[in-house]
């Protein structure tokens, strides 16, 4: 029996990795809903207390490696981690933890699709009759706040990029077709050819660093720097989930690079292996092009980004590192509570 | 008299993109009016294999309207043929000129490329690493020739979406033994930091220094004008468009959506308007130079190109339009 339920976890975690590690899950959101998700099923799936804080760690390591860049799943994770952390301390048991650890998810994806209407709210005001948007990659923020606008009546079009490697832009441009939203869908590089016909660029963000930086989908920054210089607002929409404090310490986000798993089909060229070639998944956009940060605390500069992690984290920041809550939870474990 | 088969074919390898690459195309374009010369079947007068030439060479313009090269490299063979008329020559002395002329044309491009290789190849400094775009021949070659003179060079080379040219340059840097790295068109800005020099080719080259290219290069260029990084456009002359001279506008050439997405994916949403504009311009401020066979040039100097190579073209067309001036209420 014991067998079976360790094997379901393994096969759903294996499953789950794999998903995010290979981009199949587009939203950053979703990512995030995902990982807790898995680290809910190492509470469920475990039979003893010991075997559940065990498996707990694994699938956090596991995660924060598939996905080191998202802000906002190392900040979920490591809130569920101190109540954990706290729970046993006090002696709680496996029924009692893994209560904790399903309530925690809820109210953690709630507060995220709150946040996520909210900022998609503040967002659509910005958006007046008329404009043409740009956007790239597939952000589910940017999608419920361009639905908000349409639905209010207002009627503007949207340019989407392709956004490779992973080509998410392609679903974008379906979801808001679908919708009736007009659409006019073009590759990465033609992004400057049309940048004289757009009024202001939406983007999501994967995580946003403590100097308001903001690090999204590859191309990003590209797109921001051809806005700048043709004088079109740029807006990032991101909840506060995925500021990142600890970049205040000078720590960097981690972006990630991937080697070309197989060839585009289609290429003119016959090659007799792959080629060396380097995609990464995400950029970093200096603060300088960005016109405005909308949060669900509000619209900030990305300069005052800071300021938002002041009031979220205190000053200066009271953070514990996730390696050494998950050290805790190992020695509390050795140690005998039970 | 009917067009010969191998000429449309040419024509059609133009037009499917078959043939690509503004040099290419240039010399394609000769090949086939020197086809056209030769298979030539009609009688033996010079007015009439005039106007049979006139419209094969009306014919190749049309398959791609942004590459200047294209009618540059038929105004060369068929205003040498024009000019033989006007000494009177006779039939076979015009077919012959005409032969000649696309002879000439096709050798001296195939040397400009090596010349600008030459010369290009001197800008690139032992362990350089150069970002390249598309697939351009005059930009390999002056990545070959540096390779050559025994220099490390490491290239990054684009995708090239939609049709990921890319795929070819970084091929053909292999056979050349440069070692390359693809990366999507997306991540330019990404790798920036650690390029030394930017080498991309042009479709065409204006009278203010704009160059027409690949569609990404000015985003390419822009990257690089923001990191520092020198922006180097190899182009022969006959890239350059002396109709620019006379406020003619380069028209950009879109392509079907069907490079851009399937056409499962095409019939799967209601309106998605997939647009593919196959080139962008790129202003002179983002160029630091544009190395020509008759050497390296500031991108705003295009116009001494321009009267040098073209003087007497845009020559007659001022005098043309003066002459439209007159006829004016």
């Amino acid at each position: 029996m014991i067998f079976l339920v360790k094997n379901n976890l393994i096969k759903g975690l294996e499953e789950g990795i794999r998903k995010i590690e290979n981009f199949e899950i587009y939203s950053s959101t979703d990512v995030v809903v995902e990982g807790l998700r898995l680290l809910c099923n190492a509470f469920v799936y475990s039979s003893v207390l010991d075997e559940a804080i065990e498996n707990c760690i694994t699938v956090v390591q596991r995660l924060l490696k598939a996905r080191p860049t998202s802000v906002m799943l190392s900040n979920s994770v490591r809130r569920i981690l101190e109540k954990v952390n706290t729970l046993l301390k006090d002696g709680a048991s496996l029924d009692e933890l893994r209560g904790m650890v399903k309530e925690e998810y809820n109210s953690l994806v709630n507060n995220m699709n709150k946040a996520l209407e909210a900022v998609a709210l503040m967002g659509s005001k910005r958006i007046d009759d008329g404009d043409v948007i740009l956007t790239n990659s597939y952000s589910r923020t940017v999608l419920t706040l361009l639905e908000k606008a349409w639905e209010k009546g207002i009627r503007f079009q949207v340019y989407v990029v392709e956004s490779r490697p992973g080509s998410e832009g392609l679903f974008t441009a379906s979801y808001l077709d679908n919708k009736g939203i007009p659409v006019t869908l073009f590759v990465d590089s033609a992004v400057r050819f049309f940048m004289k016909d757009v009024d202001k660029v939406f983007v999501g963000a994967e995580a946003i660093a403590a100097n308001g930086a903001v690090v999204n989908k590859v191309g990003t920054s590209l797109i921001a720097l051809a806005a700048h210089e043709a004088r079109v607002r740029v807006f990032v929409v991101a909840s506060t989930l995925k500021f990142s404090p600890e970049t205040i310490f000078g720590e960097l986000v981690k972006l990630m690079l991937r080697p070309i798993k197989r060839l585009p089909e289609r290429i003119p060229v016959e090659l007799s292996e792959v080629p060396a070639a380097e995609f990464p998944l995400f950029d970093v956009t200096p603060p300088e092009y960005i016109d405005a940060i909308i949060t669900e605390r509000g619209v900030v500069a990305p300069e005052a980004v800071i300021l938002l992690v002041r009031d979220i984290y205190g000053w200066p920041p009271r953070l514990k590192k996730i390696a050494d809550i998950t050290s805790e939870l190992k020695a509390m474990v050795q140690g005998g509570v039970k | 008299m009917k067009i010969p088969t191998q000429v449309l074919d040419i024509a059609n390898d133009i037009r499917d993109m078959k043939i690509r690459g503004a040099g290419r195309i240039a010399r394609s374009a000769a090949n086939a009016l020197k086809i056209a010369a030769e298979l030539y079947e009609g009688s033996e007068k010079a007015e009439e294999f005039v106007n049979y030439m006139e419209r094969i060479g009306s014919l190749l313009k049309s398959t791609r309207p942004t590459a200047v090269s294209l009618p540059n490299a038929v105004s060369y063979v068929l205003s040498r043929m024009r000019s033989c008329v006007e000494r009177g020559g006779d039939f076979m002395e015009v077919k012959a000129s005409t032969i000649k002329a696309a002879r000439e044309f096709i050798e001296s491009s195939i040397n400009a490329v090596k010349l600008i290789g030459l010369i290009g190849s001197r800008i690139l400094r032992n362990g350089d690493v150069v970002l390249t775009h598309c697939n351009s021949s005059a930009a390999l070659s002056v990545l070959k020739h540096a390779k050559v003179q025994g220099k490390n060079i490491r290239v990054i080379a684009t995708e090239t979406r939609p049709r990921f040219q890319g795929y070819i340059t970084y091929k053909a840097l292999l056979n050349m033994g440069i070692k390359a790295t693809l990366i999507p068109d997306s991540a330019v800005r990404f790798f920036m930091k650690d390029v030394d020099r930017v080498i991309v080719g042009a479709d065409t080259v204006t009278a203010n220094g704009a160059v027409v290219n690949k569609v990404g290069t000015s985003l390419i260029a822009l990257a690089a004008h923001e990191a520092r990084v020198r922006v180097f456009v190899a182009a022969e002359s006959y890239k350059f468009s002396p109709a620019t001279v006379l406020g003619e506008l380069i028209t950009i050439e879109e392509r079907s959506p069907l490079e851009v997405v399937s056409k499962e994916y095409l019939a799967s949403v209601k309106r998605v308007n997939v647009r593919n504009p196959a080139f962008d311009v790129t202003p002179p401020e983002y160029i630091d130079a544009i190395i020509t066979e008759k050497g390296v040039i500031p991108a705003k100097a295009a116009i001494l190109v321009l009267t040098e190579e073209y003087g007497r073209l845009i020559e007659e067309g001022l005098t043309k339009i003066s002459l439209d001036l007159d006829t004016l209420p």
